[in-house]
């Protein structure tokens, strides 16, 4: 079945498509989360017909967020388990760190976490909404340290982008003149919201130490944008939204390529090879039903791949023919080096100024409002700092709706013995007083982190899986630990005291990799064709119709979260194969 | 050779072909990116809600295993950690022990250590105060119990029996809607703007 065009899945040989298939789409796209639903927008705005695969099953927002619902209707008042792990309510389907039937490994002395999700829209349904530019010194950290790799372009290349992406999604801000954080053209970041209580004392304490605590800029809008709503600063973000107001695939770009009549998404199929012609070039993509397990091919002229940085590389890997014995993009070498994750370490605070205060909303848009953005290139680039390259600083509190995660150990801490009339009384006077500080760091570039595919450990259907070796190094260490350090400089000009006692170590303190769900690499764009799997436009060498758009491609990982720069990337890329097609390259 | 038409029209009678819903999962609608598909097959009583659970319709699936004698015991406790003051109920008049029941009852990791503990913890108390079932003691002899069981070696079996018996029954009485208004929250109400902290915050603060 699943051919789409008809008859079954006999197949010419093991490399052909089936017999009488269907005439081939303009592009298979492979992915529907922040590449994939941008692709599927591009090409088929620009009139491309296109065929998405997307290895979840359907899921639609606005009929499924569970908006107003409250935690004492959830099981376990909603806490997190190893089904949900960030919460009952979270917009995940089939999410975790372990997935049955899809087993993925890490070479001994190596430890990955690798976060996914089966869902129509993937993770752009529940992620954080940070959305931060490179800077040109993002793109070029190479050429200023000799760190590392430069991408093949710089911020002059992919700033249209930005301010068209920003436009389309909508993203609040404010423009701040800071070096290390481009300001978008006047006019384009919406008003952000105003800061809360405790938010207000970071900024104070910030300026304090001259390092700005500044407006966040996060995917939520707080004006009406294309039709649709602006936030109503009542539910959780992480459960996705009916009124369309925060940036999910699902909402913001998959509705106007659909209404194109030119995209047909075929859901639960995991994509798990590119059919490969003899010159290298894709003719197809293979997938399997994630529910029955059947197989299918979908034709197309050209491929786009957007299955998630570690996915895609998977699937780049898996993808072998006569050209491409190492996998598609695999003759330079580079295929599955440089696995990137962003740093992360935790601080947890308390301020005593905030205690007891009167009851007032303070929801806002449930994410962080402000943040605190890297203000050390200056002695980066006198050499006084021990790590190359910066991080910046977010920020959890406030009183929202209590939950388990509001009983966590901070808390614990605070009240000691407390029990009876007493810790009523303190579980008042805590409640909102709470401040969790989160790094967010670049880690450099190294291409002994890598992935490969095993030779003998197999999914549930048959398809090799990931194998990770990715490794901290001191860079990352030293950068960790003066972000402990600086987060608690900052808690103290704050008003606050750190309350749960942070390691020494900063390898204790820093998240493991892959924790912070910003994997990204494997797959670097380059200039010099032996130097990278793709080219500036996600073009992959050896396979001239296969675009990669996601962020497989980073040839480095700034600390600025990576969709608002996978989404100004995977643009970009498809304005290139549009291009190429219009140009007589069947791309 | 088939018409591009033909061969959608094929292509969508085939996804119907294999049941499951699975024919919406490629029907293209406008207003969002098509309805939901079937859901993941829910798992096996004792499993678990699974890793696609309704969301709009929650269900607990797994049994409950405190029997009437232990509940009582567990409202004992959760009471003697929360009792009633001047402005807000006992924590058993929340349902507090019952929720004690569904969290020790789940099948999960850390409420099946929680399970364990909660046992272990019934049993020592049980016998330091001379009594079948905790619910036969007087409350301030289980308030006392609870407090010299806080003032133990941190990390000691009592230590952390009192710190999990604490936050589950903690997080038990401030979700709830009583409980959620009686610690200070206030939300949950759609508004067409954020205003900032209230006057009297921010001279507080200092910040006005």
């Amino acid at each position: 079945m699943s051919s789409p065009g008809g008859g079954d899945e006999r197949r010419v040989g093991r490399g052909g498509p089936p017999a009488g298939a269907a005439e081939p789409a303009d592009v298979v796209v492979v992915g529907s989360g922040a590449a994939g639903g941008m692709a599927a927008y591009a090409l088929t705005r620009a009139g491309a017909r296109v065929i998405l695969l997307e290895a979840g099953r359907s899921y639609d927002p606005l009929a499924e967020t569970p908006m107003f619902n409250r935690a004492f209707e959830a099981p376990l008042r909603a806490a997190p388990t190893p089904d949900k792990p960030f919460g009952f309510y979270d917009a995940t389907v089939e999410a975790g760190w372990d997935l049955s039937g899809e087993p993925y490994e890490a070479r001994p002395g190596s430890e990955f976490r690798w976060f996914r999700a089966r869902m129509l829209g993937g993770r752009t349904n529940h992620w954080g909404r940070v959305s931060l530019r490179y800077a040109d010194h993002d793109f070029r950290g190479r050429s200023a340290d000799g760190l590392g790799a430069d991408w093949p372009f710089g911020y002059a290349e992919l700033e249209p982008y930005y301010d068209r992406v920003e436009r389309l999604i909508g993203v609040f801000g404010s423009r701040d003149g800071l070096e290390d954080a481009p300001d978008s053209p006047p006019g384009v970041l919406l008003p952000p919201p105003e800061p809360r209580a405790f938010e207000r004392l970071l900024m104070r304490g910030g300026a304090k130490l001259g390092r700005p605590v500044v407006a966040n800029h996060a995917a939520v809008l707080t004006l009406g944008r294309n039709g649709r709503s602006p936030c109503c600063y009542a539910t959780p973000c992480v459960r996705g939204c009916s009124l369309a107001a925060n940036f999910q695939s699902t909402t913001v770009l998959l509705p106007p390529a659909l209404a194109t009549g030119r995209l047909r998404i075929r859901s639960r199929a995991m994509a798990t090879e590119l059919d490969l012609a003899a010159d290298g070039r894709a003719r197809g993509v293979r997938f399997v039903d994630r529910l029955t397990g059947r197989t299918g091919y979908v034709p197309g002229r050209a491929v786009v791949v957007a299955a998630g940085a570690m996915e895609s590389v998977r699937l780049l890997l898996n993808s072998r023919g006569p050209g491409a014995p190492d996998g598609v993009g695999g003759g330079s070498g580079w295929l599955g080096r440089g696995v990137m994750d962003s740093t992360g370490s935790n601080l947890w605070a308390q301020v005593p100024a905030l205690e007891d205060l009167p009851a007032y909303n303070e929801e806002g848009v449930s994410y962080p409002h402000v943040y605190l953005p890297w203000w050390g290139l200056g002695e980066q680039r006198a050499g006084r700092l021990p790590f190359a390259r910066g991080y910046h600083v977010e920020f959890v509190g406030g009183r929202p709706e209590p939950s388990a995660e509001t009983f966590d150990d901070a808390f614990d801490r605070a009240l000691g013995p407390s029990m009876g009339v007493g810790l009523k009384r303190d579980a008042r006077r805590y409640f909102g007083s709470f401040i969790r500080l989160a790094s967010r760091g670049e880690m450099l570039a190294r291409p002994e982190n890598r992935v490969e595919v095993s030779p003998d450990v197999r999914d549930r259907w048959g398809v090799p899986v990931p194998v990770f070796d990715v490794r901290w190094s001191e860079q990352e260490l030293e950068q960790t630990r003066h972000a402990q350090r600086s987060m608690a400089e900052l808690v103290e000009a704050a008003g606050g005291r750190v309350v749960v006692p942070p390691p020494a170590d900063p390898a204790r303190a820093i998240l493991q990799p892959g924790a912070v769900i910003h994997e990204v690499g494997g797959a670097r764009a380059s200039k010099d064709p032996e130097a990278g799997v793709c080219d500036g436009f996600g073009r992959v060498r050896g396979a001239p119709n296969v675009y990669l758009v996601d962020g497989a491609v980073f040839p480095s990982s700034a600390h600025k979260n990576p969709t608002l720069t996978i989404l100004a990337f995977a643009w970009r890329a498809c304005e290139d194969l549009l291009r190429r097609s219009r140009d007589g390259h069947p791309a | 050779m088939a018409t591009r038409r033909d061969a959608l029209h094929w292509f969508l009678r085939a996804l119907a072909a294999t049941g499951a819903a699975a024919a919406s999962d490629a029907d293209a609608r406008l207003a969002g990116a098509g309805p939901p598909g079937a859901r993941s097959p829910p798992p096996s009583a004792g499993e678990g809600y699974g890793r696609d659970p309704d969301l709009l319709h929650p269900s607990r699936p797994w049994p409950l295993r405190l029997d009437e004698a232990e509940l009582r015991e567990a409202a004992a406790l959760a009471d003697a950690l929360l009792p009633a003051d001047g402005t807000s109920p006992a924590a058993s008049a929340l349902g507090v022990h019952d929720f004690l029941n569904e969290w020790i009852s789940a099948p999960y990791p850390v409420q099946v250590a929680d399970r364990g503990l909660l046992n272990e913890g019934l049993e020592r108390f049980r016998r330091e105060l001379g009594v079948p079932r905790l619910s036969d003691a007087p409350a301030e002899r289980v308030a006392a119990a609870l407090a010299a069981a806080a003032a133990a070696e941190p990390g000691s079996p009592p230590e952390t029996f009192f710190r999990r018996l604490r936050r589950v029954c903690l997080i038990g009485y401030y979700t709830s809607d009583v409980g959620a208004a009686e610690i200070g929250w206030r939300g949950g109400e759609p508004m067409a703007s954020f205003p900032p902290p209230p006057a009297e915050v921010l001279k507080r603060l200092g910040l006005a």
